[in-house]
């Protein structure tokens, strides 16, 4: 059964037909060409299909493409680019924060949602706030030293 | 202390900036047109016979494409474990059997216009099954009258391994040196275990993931997770029937292997729907297909006996292992041989008695994962040696200094076993231990929470540490090999083709490191391009702890190849004998004369001007030798004797390096590991049920760290020299999975006093423990 | 992969009930999807129809009623968790939310949804019995309120009728001297609860334990417990830390868990739930204290 949804995404607004059985991350990726948001587990417990919904992080592999009707929708596409990255692709550059970087775009957009809100997390916050995607290669470690890399420089402490 | 330009220095890693902007990089990240999606079925019994398979309403099923079963499928029995030829694990698979022999075991596939269309095209194929009596404990595998579970008559080994599948017995080896008795004798404590070391799932977050196409020459291209694109180029070759040439692997960027992707896991299936449809290809697991149907680390049942004396001297040390391979025998021989060959030299004791037996059993398959069978025999020993210390009087940091295996001493396992049965003699070229001790032990403060926590105020949480020493050999020795090839363009910049297999694990970067160091260039002017079986020669794959070490000493040799040819064409041009030039920052410079030629010009001249030829060369390397990594480990943990709960509440790792050519990738490498150690030691855990099911095939069912349950931890990088390899560098990364299970079974053994020989060190486990201790 | 379904969106409440009732048992409402979808993909539900109540705005609100809030049923954890009148109001509610499930969980699950889908080791109801929770249930021609804890009626089934949609809840506000606590158990985490308690204790001015509340959830039960009996044994008496084992002790006679939960086993959630339910008891005890 179709649906015709509109919603913006990354800055730009779409409209377009969907089966209302398609899930979101579906999308994302094959209707849309979008590969950053990722499938790891389709249960919602991963993290790897995380995309922002009107600046909150959401689950796109459990999340129906028409819920995304009327919708902002940000994947990590969408934050930056090679001229210009976001502070937070470039902490976690810096860091050394990505390893296979498969958790990678849901892990960034995670944390960007934590300082669009709160610009300067305590550690707590920042590990709360990513506790929902999974990694396997870094331990967090360096994860959560880039999160507060880029706190600093939105913050304009650091460059 | 060597300094080095671009190796030893935090490099960015290569692919870092791509991966952060989400760059559409891995194996599934690609539109293909007419791209069909392929399903498979599982077995739903842990051991049965197919009677009979009925798959015509599934071929009529409007979208279905092909269906695969063991009636239309060649019969190539192979093993798929990702290993050099001729492979140490036995041939006992084939793609599709009229056997199934665990749960999740392989049926039927198909390939269909969408995945809905497939899964539902799996819901319409009858089996009929024949069920047969199922062994899933392996101290019962080898019983008499056990059900035999490789009764094939073609199941073999291509070398000579004891092997008797009769009596579902999948390897056997033995090993004994100096007087294992006489060594007991003269103990004054001998101490007797029984371990258990459970499964462990790889949770790679990005699942199998394979897409096989065609070339315009009509080559099967086969775009694949996986870490060991030549191994699985001959593999589907040998099962598909076709000649190597006709197929093209490519590794592209992979999200984690860990061990779980050294293997030919859905490559087979895909390439041959491929192949049957003449259509592109699409097959991903699920995330329950990860839990159900792939590889897992071999749970082991382990019996030590160590004798020790007074003074601190170990006299004898006997390990007797018992691996369940699971239902097919892929790295189960040669993760079982590490117990012993990787292992046991750490320590200083002539005295060893080993034997090993792998078993069938009707459970999921295990397979390569980090830590290879050290990691089993490091919680063992790790705990026995902390109850010799503590039978002695001795402070464990003392014991394991005084009895481990120092730079320049050999050991009599060397000579008699490694991963390929022959052994190679050799000395620990290179080991900073003691330093990873006295440093980890003096960061973690060792000695002051040692004497704190021997008084503890009341309550129900009761806190202690406990340490361990690993370390684990590097490479394959006499048997790996990487080879790299490299070529200048016009501008002095490299393209540098290496077979090896990036994983995440920054193997790209620090061959780049490695090149640009010999060559004294900056690492913007090497492109790197890897792991596709076409373009780049061949590397037996990121396995065994071996990329940096043997990938890096052939990306060197090629280099070295490369600047010799730089040498001559600079010297033509500047007019200068060869012997007078050096390379300095992207160009040539006489030492005697200060004349100063760049790259870009050699480059034009070579490529363009006089006596023309491409600067390029390939080169190979072998290990020759095993050397060792070791590390120390320090734990603090929390115990509520109320929950059984552990919680780590610090801990430090020591890792003894060699040279880190990029410090800040192996510091995270070294973080990944004892975080995947550590969970393992604390909450992941397969639950099956009395038919060999998996009952928790998920995330939510199988729990790994996140973010919030990680305790405070701090990495010390220790450099040592390891004068074989590539500018100092051995294997450093991997040694550190091997400490979380003793260090944390011996700090709960100090803060509760019970010890824990069986993981996953479960709250139920460690409650019951301690109420039984009470 | 999810069966093919008509998707609608109706934008009042009484729009969503005629769709209830015109289409029956083959209707599900979807309210922030985290388990139903799940549901859905492994094939254990397959709805012809799906309501979504995603559009319409007034199930969503958090409303101070003094001595109660009201909450619509489509408000989600993350907005009960961020809520400042939650937090100063009714903190035992924002407490659970906080280890419901992960950031993106929490955006997306409802209160409505997380009690609706009435699984054993929901974290919400705990919490909200221990507020003496109601909730208000809108059907065709009929408005209901019962308290929550009869709402519950097995794994996965609440009293809510076919053409029944749950509106709101209502908790009581704790003021003064009355301290909560809620505590879970799981294996990491973000898990669901090998066992979760919530506890309530409000003082007298004499010292006295005036009203004690205890509610159980986890895989202790096919529904949350309401520890009464433990409740007794506190009310009416000046209490202390070793009332609360014995407490804990009574609690565990009313677990039932299935013997063939993978989790834990019915030795080890036992003896969780005296740990946890103790705990829950000191900890509210002692806020109750410092609230006077």
């Amino acid at each position: 059964m179709k649906k015709e949804i509109e919603f913006t995404i990354n800055g730009k607004k779409k409209r377009i037909s969907v089966n209302t059985n398609d899930l979101l991350l579906e999308v994302i990726r094959d209707e849309l060409g979008l590969y950053g948001p990722k499938y790891g587990c389709g249960t919602g417990e991963c993290g790897a299909c995380t995309v922002l919904m009107d600046g909150k992080p959401v689950l796109s592999c459990l999340t129906l493409a028409a819920r995304a009707d009327k919708k902002n929708i940000v994947t990590i596409e969408g934050i930056g680019t090679e001229e210009s990255p976001h502070p937070l692709q470039e902490a976690f550059v810096e860091e050394g924060a990505i390893q296979c970087g498969y958790c990678t775009p849901g892990m960034i957009l995670s944390a960007k949602a934590l300082l669009d809100e709160n610009p300067n997390p305590s550690e707590e916050e920042i590990k709360t706030a990513i506790a929902g995607n999974l990694c396997r290669c870094t331990g967090y470690v360096k994860v959560i030293q880039a999160i507060q890399r880029a706190a600093k420089k939105i913050g304009g402490e650091v460059r | 202390m060597r300094e080095f330009k671009v190796v030893g220095k935090n490099v960015v890693k290569v692919d870092a900036l791509p991966l952060a902007l989400g760059k559409p990089l891995f194996a599934e990240d690609i539109e293909i047109k007419d791209m069909l999606h392929a399903k498979i079925l599982h077995s739903p019994y842990a051991h049965a016979r197919i009677k009979d398979i009925d798959t015509s309403e599934a071929e009529a099923l409007p979208g279905v494409h092909a269906v695969l079963c063991y009636k239309n499928v060649p019969r190539v029995i192979h093993t798929t474990a990702g290993q050099s030829w001729p492979e140490p694990s036995p041939y006992d698979m084939v793609m599709f059997d009229n056997k199934v022999r665990y749960v999740g075991d392989r049926v039927a596939a198909v390939a269909a216009e969408t995945e809905e269309i497939a899964e539902k095209a799996l819901s319409l194929i009858k089996v009929e099954y024949e069920p047969l009596p199922a062994v899933f404990d392996p101290e019962r595998a080898m019983d008499e009258g056990a059900p035999v579970i490789h009764d094939e008559p073609d199941c073999k080994y291509l070398i000579p391994v004891s092997y008797n599948p009769k009596r579902n017995q999948c390897a056997h080896i033995e090993l004994e040196a100096g007087n294992f008795e006489q060594g007991i004798k003269e103990a004054d404590f001998v101490i007797e275990h029984k371990f258990k070391v459970h499964h462990q799932q790889h949770c790679s977050i990005e699942p199998h993931s394979c897409i096989c196409y065609f070339d315009h020459l009509g080559r099967l291209v086969i775009r694949s997770s996986m870490q060991v694109p030549f191994h699985v180029r001959r593999i589907v070759a040998q099962c598909l029937q076709v000649p190597e040439r006709m197929i093209r692997v490519i590794k592209p960027r992979i999200g984690g292997g860990f061990g779980g992707k050294q293997e030919m896991v859905i490559e087979d299936v895909c390439a041959m729907l491929a192949m049957r449809t003449k259509r592109p290809v699409k097959l991903v697991y699920t995330r329950e297909e990860e839990f159900t149907s792939a590889r897992v680390r071999h749970p082991m049942v382990m019996w030590a006996k160590t004798g020790v004396k007074k003074n601190g001297t170990i006299t004898a040390i006997m390990l007797k292992v018992l691996s369940n391979a699971g239902a097919y025998g892929t790295h189960a021989m040669t993760v079982m041989n590490n117990t012993c060959a990787k292992a046991l030299p750490l320590f200083r004791c002539e005295n060893i008695k080993w034997v090993a037996d792998a078993v069938y059993t009707n459970l999921l398959p295990g397979g390569a994962f980090r830590g290879y069978g050290v990691t089993h025999a490091a919680f063992v020993m790790g705990v026995m040696m902390d109850e010799m210390a503590e039978a002695i009087g001795m402070d464990p940091v003392n014991f394991w200094k005084m009895n481990t295996i120092k730079e320049g001493e050999t050991h009599p396992i060397f000579r008699i076993l490694s991963e390929t049965g022959r052994g190679v003699e050799m000395a620990v070229g290179s080991c900073a231990l003691p330093e990873c001790i006295d440093r980890g032990a003096e960061t973690f403060g060792w000695k002051d929470k040692r004497e704190r926590y021997k008084n503890q105020p009341q309550g129900p949480v009761r806190y202690g540490v406990g340490m361990s020493c690993m370390v684990q050999g590097g490479t394959v020795p006499m048997l790996d090999m990487a080879s790299a090839s490299a070529k200048i363009n016009d501008d002095g910049s490299f393209n540098l083709m290496i077979g090896a297999a990036d994983l995440g694990t920054g193997a790209d970067t620090v061959l780049a490191q490695i090149f640009a160091e010999t060559l004294d260039i900056p690492i913007e002017d090497v492109i790197v391009y890897s792991g596709d079986t076409d373009l780049t020669p061949f590397d037996k794959g990121a396995y065994a702890s071996a990329t940096t070490y043997v990938a890096g000493m052939a990306v060197l040799k090629t280099a070295t190849k490369i600047k010799e040819q730089i040498l001559e064409v600079a010297a033509d041009i500047l007019e200068e004998p060869k012997q007078d030039l050096v390379l300095r920052n992207k160009g040539v410079v006489s030492g005697k004369t200060g004349k100063r030629v760049e790259f870009g010009e050699i480059a034009k001249r070579a490529l363009h001007r006089k006596d023309q030829f491409q600067i390029a060369a390939t080169d190979s390397a072998v290990s020759k030798l095993s050397p060792q990594s070791f590390a120390a480990h320090f734990a603090e943990v929390a115990v509520d004797t109320e929950t059984g709960q552990v919680k780590v509440l610090s801990y430090v790792a020591a890792s003894d390096c060699g040279t880190a050519v990029n410090p800040k990738l192996l510091e995270g490498q070294v973080e990944g590991a004892v975080l995947m150690g550590m969970s393992y030691a604390l909450t992941e855990e397969f639950i099956f049920d009395e038919n060999g099911k998996v009952l928790n095939p998920s995330f939510s069912g199988y729990k790994i760290f996140s973010a919030v349950d990680i305790p405070k931890i701090t990495t010390i990088l220790i450099p040592s020299y390891e004068p074989t390899g590539p500018y100092g560098a051995k294997t450093a990364g991997e040694v550190n999975v091997n400490g979380p299970l003793p260090a944390i079974s011996n700090a709960i053994y100090n803060a509760v006093g019970v010890r824990m020989y069986e993981s996953p060190f479960t709250p139920e486990k460690v409650l019951r423990a301690i109420k039984m201790k009470r | 992969m999810v069966d093919e379904f008509e998707y609608l969106e109706p934008e009042t409440i009484p729009e969503a009930i005629d769709l209830l009732s015109k289409f029956g048992p083959n209707a599900k409402l979807i309210a922030g999807g985290t388990d139903l979808l799940l549901d859905m993909k492994m094939g254990k539900v397959k709805p012809k129809f799906l309501i979504s109540l995603d559009k319409i705005s007034d199930l969503r609100f958090i409303a101070d009623g003094g001595e109660t809030l009201r909450i619509g049923a489509m408000t989600t954890i993350a907005e009960i968790e961020k809520s400042k009148l939650i937090k100063d109001r009714c903190p035992l509610l924002s407490e659970a939310a906080q280890v419901m499930g992960s950031v993106q969980i929490r955006n997306m699950a409802t209160i409505g949804g997380n009690i609706c889908n009435a699984l054993p080791s929901a974290d919400l109801p705990p919490a909200l019995v221990a507020l003496d929770a109601t909730v208000k249930v809108v059907g065709k021609n009929c408005e209901k309120t019962m308290p929550l804890e009869e709402f519950f009626a097995g794994v996965r089934k609440t009293k809510l009728e076919q053409s029944e949609i749950l509106k709101e809840v209502q908790v009581r506000a704790t003021q003064g001297r009355t301290g909560t606590s809620f505590l879970k158990l799981g294996k990491t985490h973000v898990d669901l609860a090998i066992v979760n308690a919530a506890a309530r204790i409000t003082l007298a001015k004499s010292g006295e334990c005036k009203e004690a509340r205890i509610a159980i959830g986890g895989g202790v039960a096919p529904t949350l417990i309401r520890a009464r009996e433990s409740e007794e044994m506190l009310e009416g008496r000046m209490i202390d830390e070793n009332l609360f084992a014995k407490a804990a002790e009574k609690a565990c006679e009313k677990l039932s868990p299935r013997e063939t939960s993978f989790r834990a086993s019915p030795w080890y959630k036992a003896e969780a739930t005296k740990a946890i339910v103790k705990r829950a008891l000191a900890k509210a005890f002692e806020r109750a204290r410092a609230g006077g």
